[in-house]
């Protein structure tokens, strides 16, 4: 009988491929601030303003993003294209967003290598380099959270396991060893653990 | 330089890490390794990616125009365009992928390994900028400022960029 609820209401039809470059096109060239603000707009049109994609759809595709290397950010782009226009879509929604964003970026960076050379330019520098530190730190600890929170789950001994992980890595990229290797040993290293759990498991019906 | 182990650094980056920190590690130490960039770079390259739009991540391009010029930059362009791709293959195969205990460990596994070597470099930047009562009390306040997560980090680092000037100068 409901002829029209609001809650219920299905995606709008997806746009035109103009109208899909054009959106992406603006966020590329408005997002000043990086990531946070670059998903915030993504979010705020794709999700909230033209409805094109459900807000479960967009928080699936996040737990997908954990599976796909590189930039999150432009794996969005191409999952919300191929969503809304196929390999067009892909393609007009990678290169709107990132023709302006990436143009920007050259020219700020441009812009940047010819005033480095003034004291002000490079004791400002001196200064943001701890502050980036600083915030890599606490990006290090936020992302460490949830593989920490699943380690807990499995036990002391997995929390322990994963701690000597962080150090064996750690130590193997300040010695000097390949990146690469590092990671492999993480990667393993757990994947190693979680197929061979130690058991202690308990049903939690859900 | 040659090009071709240029790109193929900077795609192996991206193609072996995920996030837009993550080709930080690899990119530290193969150009070092190759005398193609310099210790500033990253932070310069880094401040940057936070202040221009689109992901964060879009600092290895500036990286990329650091060390190359504009080539440099298309090229790094380029490299950071074709790993995201290959969510198209992951999306194909997520569920199966989700289903095998050894595959989330696999992932947290590679985020512990993320953590302990970006421990390593951050380190590493940090030192070779010099350590001062200065700069130590900068990272330490914005380490905290951030955790709080209701400071911007690009509000963090003007105010350390201001720091910076009048005293690091």
């Amino acid at each position: 009988m409901a002829s029209s609820s609001p809650a219920a209401a299905s995606p709008t039809p997806p746009p035109s491929l103009l109208t899909l470059f054009r959106i992406w096109l603006t966020i590329g060239a408005t997002s000043f601030g990086g990531g946070p603000a670059t998903l915030l707009l993504i979010q705020q049109n794709f999700v909230e303003k033209y409805r094109w994609l459900t807000p479960e759809e967009f928080a699936q595709s996040w737990a997908m993003l954990q599976f796909a290397p590189g930039i999150n950010l432009i794996a969005v782009a191409v999952l919300i294209g191929r969503r809304l226009g196929g390999t067009a879509g892909i393609t007009l929604s990678v290169l709107g967003m990132l023709a302006p964003a990436v143009a920007i970026t050259i020219v700020m960076t441009a812009f940047y290598t010819r005033v480095r050379e003034l004291p002000q330019v490079a004791g400002a520098l001196r200064g943001i380099t701890p502050a980036l530190v600083g915030v890599g730190l606490a990006l290090t600890w936020r992302l460490l959270k949830p593989p920490m929170r699943a380690l807990r789950k499995r036990g002391r001994a997995q929390v322990g396991i994963g701690i000597g992980l962080i150090g064996i890595t750690l130590a193997l990229t300040a010695a000097g060893v390949p990146i690469f290797i590092s990671y492999l040993v993480g990667a393993v290293g757990l994947g190693f653990v979680y197929r061979n759990p130690i058991p202690q498991q308990k049903e939690s019906g859900s | 330089m040659d090009w071709l182990t240029y790109f193929l650094i900077f795609l192996k980056s991206s193609l072996l890490s995920t996030g837009g920190r993550g080709p930080l590690p690899y990119l530290y130490s193969d150009l070092l390794a190759q005398g193609w960039a310099r210790e500033s770079y990253f932070a310069e390259a880094l401040t940057v990616g936070e202040i221009s739009p689109g992901p964060n991540g879009l600092w290895v391009v500036s990286l990329g125009y650091l060390t190359g010029g504009l080539p440099g930059a298309l090229l790094a362009t380029l490299a950071i365009v074709l790993p995201p791709l290959l969510v198209l293959l992951v999306a194909r195969i997520y569920e199966r992928l989700k289903s095998y205990p050894a595959t989330a460990g696999v992932l947290d596994g590679l985020v512990l390994a993320i953590t302990g070597s970006g421990i390593a470099v951050l380190f590493n930047l940090f030192v070779s900028n010099g350590v001062s009562a200065i700069t130590i009390a900068i990272a330490a306040t914005t380490a905290a400022l951030a955790l709080s997560g209701r400071v911007p980090s690009l509000l963090l680092l003007a105010g350390a960029a201001a720091i910076g000037a009048l005293w690091l100068s």
